[in-house]
Order: structure tokens, then C-alpha cells, then sequence
């Protein structure tokens, strides 16, 4: 009797290091959050968590992006051009007289354009993702640059700078499309067909292709959603900052693949899920900000930076261990 | 027999005529002017100074009648080595760049130098290896006018005391022009020891001065002016405060914070001109190539005799570059242009190369 009374409580030790373990992200965010609680002034604000929210919106949308495709065992490395390319071609659009709705409805296209393409170079012309989005990476923001030549577009509709500037109900828009798109992101890859493929593709694709899983309609569906994703971005960071420029989010694909990866998505493929990863873009997202409180020297503030990515990373890494040894 | 006499004379003859129109178009070929290959290394062409400072430069070419190669390294420092090596490869006579990354680029200077091939660079200087020249700003006379300015702005403020809390958002760090950018404002503010100054790196990109701004505006609600290394900052500075504050109070209007800083392009002037900013120190980027292509061109004919001596004062009548200075510095000779401060009451002077049309 005592023996079983043992095991029930051991299997239910296991049971809650498990769930621990699997949302580490968000307990090294909260032992963060309570640190800077007492260090950094200003920090466990209500108006400096809106920030952090702010901040985290952009860069969020993309992580989904970017999820999405290394949940399939894909890299996309064009997320930032096709954001830059996206926030252009409405404000080129707007600049040449042209409604809102047909900019708006022009930004989402160009994702959608951009991601087809890449869905297509993958599948059809069997490209490895990783050089398929490189060449979109490069080209898509080489036209941004083409088509307005460096200028940068300034003074946008009110109406059109609602996504990244408004607020409904006193909370920024921004900050409420960021928990829509996680919620029915989260939705889609768990409770749908779509999502169990995405996953199952990412894990073992020719189990996948032997299960009957369409793999061309999957992977390019996943590329289109993610220029989607990624045109949608860029469409709210010209809103935010009321202007465009073809420079728009350089460098933005590497603090996308590190939330991501912070947040557990494993670069394999297949393992990992949303809320992690926004757990990730949060506590890359609250080290910027409290760096910035902070005003820490401008010569290291990257070191700074690095150094708090790697202790979240090495944390993850002894959560694997434990998670391997809880198994 | 004959035959074959006949046609051995008809060759001679063919040879003879196609040797003398060698020898004419030879005579004629050194007779013309010899027409010159430029290449052009630009960091980056996705900013408005950039592209600026790149047309300048090809439409001064272009009226002298050189043919360039522009080169666009997309802010990678790697690639503007890469891109050099190429300009080095196609056999230019000059290279002019706009470095990217100081350190970086050293390593093509070198290899330019090697292959004997005159190096001159634009805005920002290089760290090792042998520059001719560099036409650039006098970046630390800028930030110092920014200084100054932003002083008399706090003082009107506070009744004649120097005082306040001061955002500056920096370019790259380590970067010349951000370095001097900042040494001038620091060497003028910093004299007074109730000016407090809050320095962040904003790696020249807009949406990094929204997110400063935002965060600084958290930590100091009581923030009383900004100062920016260059314009692309301005819309997220002004998106920041909005989001940080509910709304944005004008130049004039009570609560309105300073902004002023460097540059001068379209969207900086409009934004002074708007009322937005309070000014900006106007640096002359569409004319760093009229200055630098005729110097190449004299180098390249006369050697560095022809290039103007340290202590020399460059002037001519209507020109926004003019007076520059000449000084020489560890990285070389460098022609210093002239800057200066444009409010609202001046921004709208059409003279201005943010006012010029855009070809």
C-alpha cells in the first residue's frame, strides 16, 4: 500500500516538474519581472508593461511567422525584408492618392506574394528553405529599395496608422492584435488538421508523406501564412512610426529565430508551441526595455544584451536536461 | 606565277592600309581625353542621406563625364569589403566609399592600396590603411551648434538656468561620425553639471528611436529635450512621445519637449518646418560629391601635389559645403564642410538640399 502511495506521488512530482519545465520561458519572465521589480525604477509599472507590450507587438506578429515555418522544419529568413517590402508598398501606394483600403489590401497581397514564392521554390523548384528565403531575403528588400529609391515615406492617413498607433478602449490596438493572433495562432496548430500536419511534417516528414499529409499544400500554405504574417508587420511598424522605409526592421529575422528559440521552438522542427514563443519575444522584448530604464552605457549595452540571451539559453538547456531526466 | 605575284602585292597593300588605321585611331585615341572609371561603395542606399550622398556624387561624375559603378552593400560591413574587392577586380581608377564600418572596411583599403588604386572616402573615415581624402562634415562643430542650441532652448525654459534632463539617441557606437556627433554635445552640455544627459544607441534605424523614446519617457516623465544623430529618428521620436504621453505638444505649446539634432533631409526640414522639431544642424550631403569628384580628378592628373593643404580654408560663393576646412587627422587629409542650424523661420529656405526636388 505504501508502495503505491509512493508511486502516485512521485508519478505526480514528475507530473508537475513536467509542466514546470515546459514553461520555463515564462518562469525565468516572471524571476526577471521580480528582479527589476526592486532593481530597475519604473519597471513593474502598469504604463512600462504597456511598453514592453508595445514593443513586443512587432516583433511578436513576426515570431508567429517564423514559428510557423520552424514548427515545420523550415527557416524563413525573409520575414524582415517582406515586412520592409510590405510597410513601402502601402506607403507608396497612399502617397499616390490611392484609398486605404486598396494600400491595406496591397500590403497583405505582397506577403502573401512573397511567401508563395518561397512555398514554391521549397516544393516546386526543391529548393533547401534556408536558400530559397535567403534569395527572397535579399531580393524582396533590394525591390523596397528599388521603388522608392532610400526615400522615406512620411505623414500617413490617420486612419491607415490606427493598427500600429490607435487604441481602442484606452489599450493600444497593437497590444490587442498581439493576443488575437496568438490565441488563433495557438488554435490553429492545436486544434486543426493544419496545425496536427504542420507539427507532424516537422517531426518526421516522410511519416507525414506516408500518413497521406498533402506536403506541397501544407509547407506552402505555412510559407504564405508567414509572408502574410510578416506583410502584416510591416503594415502595423509604418502605422507605429507613422512613416516607411525600405531600412525597416534590419536584423529583425535574428530576434525573431532567438525568441523562437528562447521560447523553446527547436530548430529541428516539430517541437515547440506559440505561447513559449511569445514567452520568448516578452523576455527579449523586457531586456531592451530595461536596458533602455537603465540608460546603460551605449558601448554595452549589446554585451549586456548577449549575456542576459545567454543565461535564458543556458536555462532552457538545463531544462531539456531535466526535462530528459523527468522523462 | 603572276597571279600569285599579283596577289602577294594586294596583300602587302591590305596590310599596310589596316596598320595606318591602327596607327590613326591610336593618334586619335591619345588625342581624346581620357575618360575616367569611378567606383562608388555606398554603406547602404535605404536612407534618404545616403541616397543623397550617392547621387551627388554620380551626377557630379556625370557632368564631368566619368563613368562610375555604384556599389550598395545593404549595411553589411562584410559586403562592402566583398563589393571593393570587386571595384578592385574591374580595374577603377578611384574608389570613393561611404564606410559602413570604420574597422571592417580597412582590410579592402589595404588591398586598394596594394593594387595602387586611390582610396577616398565620404562622411566617415577608415582605421587603418592610407585614405587620400575624406570629404565629410565637420561632425564634432554639428553636435556642438546641437549643443549650444539645446542649452539656450533649456535656459529659456528655466528662466536662464542651464538645466534638464536630456535624451540623446546615438547612431552606431564606435562609428566616427556618431562619436563626434556626440563629443560635440557633450563638450558644450556637460559644462553644466544641472543638465543631465541619458545617452542610448538607436543604430540608425527609426523604429529603435520609437522604442527609446517610449522607455525613456517611462523612466523620466520629466524629460526635456531630445537630441538625435540624424533625421531618420524623428518620426519615431514624435510616434514615441505620443504613445508615451497621449498626445504631442508642438514647438510653442506648453509641454512640448526639444528635439533637434543632425542632418537636414526632406523629412527632418518638414518636420521643423511642421513645427515638430525645433531645429536641426543642416549637414550639405548632396554636395560632398561636387566637392570630392574634381579633387579625385586633379589627384589622379597631378598627383598629391594638387590636393588642398592642411590649414587651407575652401570657399566658393553659394555653396552650402562652403567655407570647409582642411585639416589633417591620424586617418589622413580631410576636407571638413561646412554645418549649420536651421530653425523654423530658415527651414523653409529653398536653397536647402532637403527643399530640392527630388530628381
Amino acid at each position: 500500500m505504501q508502495y503505491t502511495f509512493s508511486r502516485v506521488v512521485g508519478l505526480q512530482q514528475r507530473q508537475l516538474l513536467t509542466i514546470i519545465l515546459e514553461n520555463v520561458v515564462w518562469i525565468i519572465l516572471c524571476i526577471f519581472a521580480i528582479i527589476n521589480a526592486f532593481v530597475t525604477p519604473k519597471f513593474l509599472t502598469l504604463l512600462n508593461i504597456r511598453n514592453i507590450l508595445i514593443n513586443a507587438s512587432i516583433l511578436g506578429i513576426v515570431v508567429i511567422a517564423e514559428s510557423l515555418c520552424l514548427l515545420s522544419g523550415h527557416l524563413d529568413l525573409s520575414v524582415e525584408s517582406t515586412l520592409a517590402f510590405g510597410a513601402v508598398i502601402g506607403a507608396l501606394l497612399l502617397r499616390n492618392n490611392l484609398p486605404v483600403p486598396i494600400a491595406i489590401v496591397s500590403v497583405l497581397l505582397s506577403g502573401v506574394a512573397v511567401g508563395f514564392l518561397n512555398g514554391l521554390l521549397v516544393r516546386k523548384v526543391g529548393l533547401n528553405a534556408f536558400v530559397a528565403t535567403l534569395i527572397t531575403y535579399i531580393g524582396v528588400r533590394g525591390v523596397a529599395l528599388g521603388i522608392v529609391e532610400g526615400k522615406t515615406i512620411w505623414n500617413l492617413p490617420v486612419s491607415y496608422c490606427f493598427l500600429g498607433a490607435g487604441t481602442l478602449f484606452q489599450i493600444p490596438v497593437q497590444i490587442l492584435v498581439l493576443i488575437l493572433f496568438y490565441i488563433f495562432f495557438h488554435w490553429l496548430l492545436t486544434s486543426t488538421k493544419f496545425g496536427r500536419h504542420v507539427y507532424l511534417i516537422g517531426d518526421n516528414p516522410v511519416a507525414a508523406w506516408a500518413r497521406g499529409v498533402n506536403l506541397d499544400r501544407v509547407i506552402i500554405s505555412v510559407f504564405v501564412i508567414s509572408g502574410f504574417l510578416s506583410a502584416f508587420a510591416g503594415w502595423m511598424q509604418s502605422g507605429r512610426v507613422n512613416s516607411a522605409t525600405p531600412n525597416f526592421a534590419t536584423g529583425m529575422v535574428f530576434d525573431a529565430m532567438a525568441s523562437a528559440i528562447i521560447g523553446g521552438v527547436s530548430l529541428q522542427g516539430g517541437v515547440g508551441s506559440l505561447p513559449m514563443a511569445l514567452g520568448g519575444v516578452l523576455l527579449l522584448t523586457s531586456i531592451n526595455n530595461v536596458l533602455n530604464l537603465h540608460a546603460v552605457s551605449p558601448y554595452w549595452i549589446q554585451t549586456i544584451r548577449a549575456l542576459m540571451i545567454l543565461l535564458a539559453v543556458l536555462l532552457d538547456s538545463f531544462k531539456r536536461r531535466l526535462v530528459r531526466y523527468a522523462g | 606565277m603572276g597571279k600569285y605575284i599579283l596577289k602577294g602585292v594586294t596583300s602587302m597593300k591590305t596590310i599596310k592600309w589596316v596598320l595606318l588605321g591602327f596607327m590613326l585611331i591610336g593618334l586619335m585615341s591619345y588625342g581624346a581625353e581620357k575618360r575616367y572609371l569611378f567606383g562608388y561603395s555606398a554603406p547602404g542606399l535605404g536612407d534618404e542621406g545616403q541616397f543623397n550622398i550617392q547621387a551627388g556624387f554620380v551626377e557630379k561624375c556625370k557632368e564631368l563625364g566619368i563613368d562610375v559603378i555604384v556599389t550598395d552593400a545593404r549595411q553589411d560591413p562584410n559586403k562592402q569589403v566583398e563589393d571593393i574587392r570587386d571595384l578592385i577586380a574591374r580595374g577603377v581608377d578611384a574608389i570613393c566609399a561611404v564606410p559602413q564600418d570604420s574597422a571592417v572596411i580597412s582590410v579592402a583599403v589595404q588591398e586598394c592600396n596594394k593594387a595602387g588604386i586611390p582610396f577616398f572616402t565620404i562622411d566617415r573615415g577608415v582605421t587603418a590603411g592610407t585614405v587620400v581624402l575624406t570629404v565629410k562634415a565637420d561632425n564634432v562643430k554639428a553636435g556642438r551648434i546641437a549643443g549650444e542650441a539645446m542649452l539656450r532652448l533649456l535656459q529659456g525654459k528655466y528662466n536662464g538656468l542651464a538645466k534638464g534632463t536630456i535624451l540623446e539617441i546615438r547612431g552606431q557606437p564606435g562609428q566616427d561620425v556618431a562619436e563626434q556627433r556626440a563629443q560635440g554635445f557633450h563638450e558644450v552640455l556637460e559644462q553644466y553639471p544641472d543638465i543631465h544627459i541619458i545617452s542610448l544607441p538607436g543604430y540608425w534605424k527609426t523604429e529603435e528611436g520609437f522604442k527609446i523614446t517610449l522607455d525613456t519617457l517611462t523612466a523620466h516623465p520629466d524629460l526635456d529635450g531630445i537630441y538625435y544623430h540624424a533625421d531618420l529618428y524623428i518620426p519615431g521620436i514624435v510616434e514615441g512621445i505620443k504613445a508615451a504621453k497621449g498626445s504631442f505638444a508642438k514647438v510653442g505649446e506648453p509641454g512640448h519637449i526639444f528635439i533637434l539634432g543632425i542632418d537636414g533631409n526632406p523629412a527632418g526640414l518638414a518636420q521643423v518646418k511642421d513645427k515638430f522639431a525645433d531645429g536641426v544642424v543642416v549637414q550639405p550631403l548632396r554636395d560632398y560629391g561636387a566637392l570630392i569628384v574634381p579633387l579625385i580628378v586633379a589627384y589622379l592628373e597631378k598627383g598629391p601635389e594638387a590636393l588642398p593643404k592642411p590649414g587651407e580654408v575652401l570657399v566658393e560663393e553659394g555653396k552650402a559645403w562652403s567655407p570647409a576646412t582642411v585639416v589633417r587627422t591620424a586617418a589622413g587629409i580631410e576636407v571638413w564642410t561646412n554645418v549649420f542650424y536651421v530653425d523654423y523661420l530658415t527651414a523653409h529656405d529653398p536653397n536647402l538640399w532637403g527643399n530640392r526636388p527630388r530628381q
